[in-house]
């Protein structure tokens, strides 16, 4: 479907003034950042003809054409390796993974060659690593997982993972400005969900990388998170206010890598009391990291452990039972928040 | 199969030999002069000599039949760890070279990457890139860009001869192929498709891979820098003409590359006599000028020569790029190393 001035709809919610999804935000990202740079270009499975597994790209292949919406074989390595040898020449790719999922068999090319190329004066790599993650969609252990902790640690990248549609747009485009490879997460339990329609401001926005933003103040205890989680600890912190009078402080990180210390540790400065919670699984997930950090630079403002709400330590489960045990849900979070509450 | 034959012109042939006896030359003195540092230095040297059999002389050949520039704007060599001293015919300096192996200050990446892994895209120079197979992926996508950007750049590619053993290979290039990209890959003989490391092999001929992948394949007809160049240069051609990927097939001048230490020993020290000839007729050849400036190249490749000893080390903080790294200019595109 087009619009009134033949864009497709998906593309042009915001110029219409009306309200987009995440899903949407992302799609007006790419559009407009293709629109305004000849260098920005596509690659990815089934992203042209077909439009992209969840439609992202919908449209784009009529109007950038196929040098520049590339439908690659199924290998993922090899065509996030091709990303690599086009960002040499300065342009800069944005690579579609259909699900992150699949995105280990470039595991290789993207730790060992485009986050060390600066590093070793191969010169920079302006692209982008970006598709959907995480679960409660069924998706099972090849379609749920969040992969930034298989990434976090290698030096060299940036790791973005929005909430919001206003985000999802404004963190996108700054990550295909960026000089540096951008993985982004996008949580496919967000792109379609009504309540995250918004209209998204109109003027060519850009939300710089590495910056935290509040998504609800607080003053009792600080919950720190991301993604999906962002959404259920809203409301765990809605809910503790309402029963329990309790200020919950909810703070998203948006970008993971550089993680926002000065925000969380701001945050713990004010609160003294800190929750993790992110949807990837317990161990050797974010929450160590940011309890470390929170231990090394705030430890004397702390009244009370840090804890952490988290997936259990197994693969993402198929049946609904199953998979509903294994995510973190608002009651985890409602239960942790109110314990260090109370501490 | 296509082996054009055309005649060389005299210069041509010239510059092509003292391409190779640089190369050549430069090789051995790199090996020479890391077992030197690895003695004088223990532990203060990153990597080892990586031998090369023979595969300058292909190397050198290739990278004749690309349009060489230093501004980033010609052709560009993927190059293998063996195949690397042809960057010399690219503007790179031998100086470059030694302080890139032995992680000194001003070589083109401040110490950072490893031993053989010079990279310097305003020359043409992809350096080797590890896993090997990863280097067809890489230039799949440069050769994209090639496209994206228009004009009619070609790159070459020599990935090592265990690479087409690797899933990376295959997958960089079935995309190269089907997107039919202006690549011309290097492979050597024998073809080690269906190989292990220990010698064991059910290969497949280049007729197969190139019935496989639905590209072109070139056999040179001869080891030598020459029919490599006429070879490389007629698949140069029709890839830049938008007949896609390109395979050459080529034999390093050493028949068996893998083999004894005394086998290997004895191969250099034959190497050094074949070649000590044609290397002082090459210098014959030359003007008083090019003389002088040969005389310092090959003042900086001796194992005693004053910048061994007094060039340190490189030191913390980011190299910043390329700029300003050079010791010296690199000569005319097109001129003899």
């Amino acid at each position: 479907m087009t619009g009134p001035d033949d864009l497709p709809d998906h593309v042009s919610r915001t110029r219409h003034r009306e309200p987009a999804t995440f899903l949407e935000a992302i799609s007006e990202a790419l559009w407009e950042e293709m629109e305004r740079d000849g260098n920005v270009f596509l690659l990815g499975e089934d992203i042209g003809v077909y439009g992209g597994a969840f439609k992202v790209t919908r449209g784009f292949l009529d109007r950038f054409g196929v040098e520049r919406v590339i439908d690659t074989p199924i290998s993922e390595a090899g065509f996030t390796g091709a990303a690599a040898g086009a960002a040499h020449l300065g342009l800069r790719p944005v690579v579609e993974i259909q699900f992150m999922d699949f995105v280990a068999p470039a595991y290789d090319v993207i730790t060992n060659y485009i986050a060390t190329s600066m590093y070793r004066g191969a010169g920079p790599q302006p692209l982008v690593i970006r598709g959907p993650v995480g679960g409660g969609n069924r998706g099972g252990p090849f379609h749920s997982q969040n992969v930034e902790m298989a990434f976090f640690h290698t030096p060299g990248l940036k790791i973005v993972y929005p909430s919001t549609a206003r985000d999802a747009k404004g963190l996108l485009k700054a990550a295909i400005r960026d000089d540096n490879p951008v993985i982004f997460e996008e949580h496919k339990g967000l792109y379609r969900a009504p309540a995250l329609r918004e209209v998204l401001p109109d003027d060519d926005y850009v939300i710089p990388l590495g910056k935290a933003r509040t998504a609800r103040e607080g003053t009792d205890v600080t919950i720190v998170t991301y993604g999906m989680m962002v959404h259920r600890s809203v409301e765990a912190a809605e809910r503790l206010q309402k029963e329990q009078g309790l200020s919950i402080e909810v703070l998203d990180l948006r970008t993971l890598l550089p993680l926002d210390d000065d925000a969380i540790v701001d945050a713990v400065r004010r609160t003294g009391k800190l929750l993790v919670v992110h949807e990837d699984t317990r161990t050797g997930g974010i929450a160590g990291e940011i309890s470390m950090r929170v231990n090394e630079q705030a430890f004397e403002w702390l009244d009370a452990p840090v804890l952490r709400v988290t997936a259990i330590d197994a693969p993402v489960p198929y049946a609904a039972t199953l998979e509903d045990y294994f995510l973190p849900d608002v009651d985890d979070i409602a239960r942790a928040a109110l314990y260090l509450a109370k501490y | 199969m296509t082996d054009l034959t055309p005649s060389l012109t005299p210069f041509l042939q010239a510059e092509l030999s003292r391409a190779w006896v640089l190369a050549h030359h430069a090789n051995r003195l790199l090996d020479r002069r890391v077992d030197l540092a690895d003695q004088a230095m223990p532990g203060r040297v990153w990597g080892d000599g990586t031998p090369r059999f023979g595969h300058e002389a292909a190397a050198v050949g290739a990278v004749h039949a690309i349009r060489r520039r230093t501004d980033g704007s010609g052709d560009v060599f993927a190059a293998s760890v063996r195949t690397l001293t042809a960057c010399l015919s690219l503007g790179v300096s031998p100086a470059e070279l030694f302080r890139q192996a032995l992680g000194r200050a001003g070589s083109p990446d401040e110490g950072r990457a490893a031993p053989l892994h010079l990279h310097d895209l305003r020359r043409g120079v992809v350096g080797p890139i590890q896993p090997l197979g990863m280097v067809l992926e890489v230039m799949a996508g440069l050769t994209l860009g090639f496209r994206l950007q228009g004009g009619d750049r070609v790159a070459v590619a020599f990935a090592g001869e265990g690479a087409p053993s690797s899933g990376a290979w295959h997958e960089g290039l079935n995309l190269a192929a089907v997107r039919r990209c202006p690549l011309v890959v290097m492979i050597d003989v024998p073809n080690p498709v269906g190989a292990d490391t220990g010698g064991g092999e059910r290969g497949r001929s280049l007729e197969d891979l190139c019935e496989a992948y639905g590209v072109t394949g070139h056999r040179p007809s001869g080891t030598g820098p020459g029919a490599v160049f006429r070879s490389v240069q007629d698949a140069v051609d029709r890839a830049r003409s938008g007949d896609g990927v390109q395979i050459v097939e080529y034999r390093p001048t050493d028949p068996d590359p893998i083999g004894s230490d005394e086998r290997l020993g004895r191969w250099h020290r034959e190497a050094v006599d074949r070649l000590d000839p044609p290397f002082e007729a090459a210098l014959e050849e030359e003007s008083i000028r090019e003389r002088a400036s040969r005389g310092r190249i090959f003042s900086d490749l001796e194992p005693e020569s004053p910048w061994y000893r007094t060039v340190p080390h490189a030191s913390a903080g980011h190299p910043g790029g390329h700029e300003g790294s050079m010791d010296h200019e690199p000569p005319t595109p097109g001129a003899a190393s």
